[in-house]
């Protein structure tokens, strides 16, 4: 056998561990030591894990925006599926016991079926999926506007324990995040539809031509990050109590950011969603630190949109095109 | 099992890709399919393949009419083919590039497994890489092997080769050629695309020959010879698919002199000399860093040491604006994506490179823009409705006309083309080496780039050789031969 020079970077097994996840563990570091320089209880368990609580909606939305952006696409829906999803289960529920967990079931359907219907538009209709889930984004929120102007419905005390509960200390909400992003890093690495994902978005012409089915591929993303999205929705009900037609907005955009922050592609065939969690740690941290200084929610998007840039700005000096 | 097109006809944007062809390929049998670029064989064996829906016309698989709606339903039916444009996943590994396809399942795919599976498929081919590897990171030739690896796991009942032998030499091709006769022995259908005649007479038992998408003959391979082949693909005595060579004197005035010159990736030691008035070809396979070379003397790529001089004078790191100013015009490899304007006219196309020249008090004067194209069009003579024709509507030879119109006005010390007669029919190729050599006559000198042999033996008066990113011999014109070009392009001796 040939001798090979043995990469750490140029081996398919560092393709969800790579640098990105080093960086962006020392960023976490620092931050936190900033942290505690601002405020001494910053480090302490409470802290923390009340940071992790509340990083858990942004999870779930970065999970399925980390599919559909590895996949050479992008799924600008997804702020508006969250909207939809916690105005229709607060208003079905309407603060009914037995209907809680229909009512789940059906919310996370309702999303994963808008997600299937902007994978088909964008598979046979082959439009770019900026502009389907844009359109999408478009139709949902006049539905949930001309059903609801402002907060509504109401879900039964017990199922706030989603949100807020803990488990031997550990948030219910946080651990849940974890489970689904583990769960979905083993799904990208180990399974052969996983990896057809990164065909996909490496080049789609080639995963074609070997028989990938790529409509399907395309149609199980939208679908799994509508998935995601519905995911979100509950844990914001679970979390606020309401249904809330506009709580969905500001996650169209920051469920890419740290997807961009963790280092997967924004045109396609690399990455992965544990980058994505260490973006999520990190900017959920930067906020809470923020925050700890009195710094404005204004101050904060300027930042997040400063940390953006030198994301991409330090991935593509590394040549990671 | 037993492939057959019937009557399949194609119509792209331009151009008749195939007019009513139809072919069979037999179990057990190794079929060739030959003809110039630009024939529709690729265009063929997609349709067989399922990748491109024909306009009328249908393939039958053992009898039955099958058009295959997508590449899945052919690879389930058994056809696997290996397309000449490499299909890979440049940031996947080897094994996965292997591996990956078909039905992706939720099962979980080793990793271990694949990997062990991928190195030992490689070694039988005689051709072992790290599986782990990214494929970005592999040379054509690796990723051919790949290819052929690939191809050669599936259990396939009908093998298409589109020239899995045009990057690699020696052992390698010894290799596949035997895979294929085992192959066939336990009554797989092969059929085998390539330009090296050699290969074809040494392997095939019948020869498919196509023309302009259309089929000329199918005979069996004793009964040819390559002389009557060639004729049959070229559809007229060899002698007169060129033009005569010119008379051409040993010029000593140093245009262009490029030494040393670096820009990594692709283009590690890149040195010639380009004397006035002169046509020097460049040679090399597929991914030598010929175009990128091209590329890194126009200003259109960073060079990172090493220098261009034109005129003596130096002019390394120009930006493509400084050079076309200096008289530096470049046709690129890839008109669609990187040469024309594709929404606008013949006009505007031909003028963008030397605006100023159409400017009046920096507004741009259309009526002489109009006059001017009207007048190009004659010279070149592009068949156009008019200047202000859409180019898109142009076939693909009318378009190269347009685009060696619009650098012809730029270049008036240097003109590089690359790969100027790709994808054009032949008497489309015929007028372009008569445009360049109307240029060099003129006192032009002109690069040209292209990986057909015989244009480069017939068209350039001496030919570089790149391989590997590095110019590794020129060969004056009494020294070029298809096999001292091979020899310096795959570092053979």
């Amino acid at each position: 056998m040939k001798a090979v020079v043995v990469n750490f970077q140029r081996l398919g097994r560092a393709r969800q561990w790579n640098i990105s996840t080093i960086v962006l563990t020392v960023m976490i570091a620092l931050t936190i030591l900033i942290g505690t320089l601002v405020n001494s209880h910053f480090a302490s368990w409470g802290n923390l894990s009340n940071i992790l609580e509340q990083a858990a909606g942004l999870g779930f939305a970065s999970i399925g925006q980390t599919l559909t952006i590895l996949t050479g696409g992008i799924d600008l829906s997804i702020g508006m599926i969250i909207s939809a999803s916690t105005v229709f289960l607060a208003a079905t529920v309407d603060g009914r016991d037995s209907l809680v967990w229909p009512m789940v079931i059906a919310t996370l359907a309702m999303g994963t079926s808008i997600g299937i219907i902007n994978g088909v538009v964008i598979s046979r209709l082959k439009v770019h999926p900026l502009i389907v889930t844009l359109g999408m984004a478009a139709i949902l929120e006049g539905c949930i506007l001309l059903f609801t102007l402002k907060p509504t419905g109401s879900i039964p005390f017990w199922f706030e324990e989603f949100a807020w509960g803990r488990l031997n200390g550990i948030p219910i909400a946080a651990l849940s995040m974890f489970v689904a992003f583990i769960g979905v890093a083993l799904f990208l690495s180990r399974t052969g539809l996983g990896r057809s994902l990164y065909a996909y978005g490496d080049n789609i012409e080639a995963a074609r031509l070997r028989g990938i089915p790529v409509n399907r591929v395309c149609v199980f993303v939208y679908a799994t990050s509508g998935f995601f999205a519905a995911l979100a929705g509950v844990y914001f009900v679970s979390r606020t109590g309401i249904g809330d037609p506009r709580i969905g907005v500001p996650f169209t955009l920051t469920s890419i950011t740290p997807v961009i922050v963790g280092g997967t592609l924004l045109s396609g065939g690399k990455g992965g969603v544990i980058g994505t969690l260490f973006g999520v740690l990190l900017l959920s941290l930067i906020g809470n630190v923020l925050n700890h200084m009195n710094v404005s929610t204004s101050i904060q998007w300027v930042i997040q949109g400063l940390i953006i840039l030198a994301a991409v700005s330090f991935y593509l000096r590394r040549g990671d095109k | 099992m037993n492939v057959d097109v019937v009557a399949v006809s194609k119509q792209f944007p331009g151009t008749l890709a195939l007019d009513s062809v139809s072919m069979s390929i037999r179990a057990g049998e190794i079929h060739a399919l030959i003809g110039e670029n630009g024939a529709g064989k690729s265009t063929l064996i997609k349709v067989i393949g399922g990748a491109i829906t024909p306009d009328s016309g249908h393939v039958s698989i053992d009898g039955v009419h099958q058009n295959f709606a997508t590449p899945r339903h052919a690879l389930k039916a058994g056809i696997h083919i290996i397309h000449q444009e490499l299909m890979m996943f440049p940031q996947l590994s080897v094994a996965e590039n292997i591996f990956l396809g078909n039905e992706p399942q939720l099962k979980i795919a080793r990793r271990k497994q694949w990997e062990e599976k991928a190195l030992s498929l490689l070694e039988s081919l005689g051709h072992p890489v790290n599986p782990r590897t990214l494929v970005e990171n592999l040379s054509v030739a690796d990723q051919q092997m790949i290819e052929i690896a690939r191809a050669l796991s599936q259990e396939a009942q009908v093998l298409i080769l589109d020239e899995p032998t045009s990057v690699i030499a020696g052992d390698e091709v010894e290799m596949l050629l035997n895979r294929c006769r085992e192959l066939r022995d336990s009554n797989v259908a092969i059929l085998y695309i390539s330009h090296r005649l050699e290969e074809i007479f040494e392997i095939s038992d019948k020869i498919t020959v196509l023309k302009d998408g259309k089929h000329v003959v199918t005979r069996p391979t004793r009964e040819l010879n390559q002389y009557s082949l060639t004729e049959l693909m070229v559809g007229r005595p060899v002698k007169d698919r060129f033009p005569p060579k010119r008379e051409f004197g040993e010029p000593d005035r140093v245009i262009l002199e490029v030494r040393n010159l670096v820009s990594p990736p692709h283009v590690l030691d890149g040195n010639f000399e380009l004397k006035e008035g002169e046509i020097l070809g460049l040679g090399g396979l597929v991914g030598a860093g010929r175009s990128e070379l091209a590329e890194a003397v126009f200003g259109a790529r960073k060079v990172k040491s090493g220098t261009v001089k034109l005129y003596g004078n130096e002019v390394t790191g120009s930006l493509p604006i400084e050079m076309i100013k200096r008289g530096v015009g470049f046709v690129s490899e890839d008109r669609q994506t990187t040469g024309l304007l594709k929404l606008l006219d013949i006009a505007s196309n031909i003028s963008v490179a030397t605006l100023e020249q159409f400017c009046k008090r920096n507004l741009i004067d259309r009526h002489k823009e109009r006059t001017v194209a009207r007048e190009e069009i004659e010279r070149f003579s592009i068949a156009a409705p008019g200047p202000e024709a859409p180019v898109a509507t142009l076939s693909g030879g009318n378009q190269q006309k347009t685009l060696l119109s619009r650098w012809s006005r730029v270049a008036k010390l240097v003109l590089i083309l690359d790969e100027p007669t790709r994808g054009v029919d032949v008497g489309a190729k015929t007028e372009i080496y008569r445009i360049i050599y109307s240029l060099a006559n003129a006192g032009v000198s002109i690069l040209l780039i292209s990986s057909e042999m015989t244009e480069l033996i017939a068209i350039a008066d001496r030919v570089a050789v790149m391989r590997e990113g590095r110019i590794t011999g020129l060969l004056e014109r009494d020294q070029v031969s298809e096999n001292s070009i091979l020899r310096l392009a795959m570092g053979t001796g």
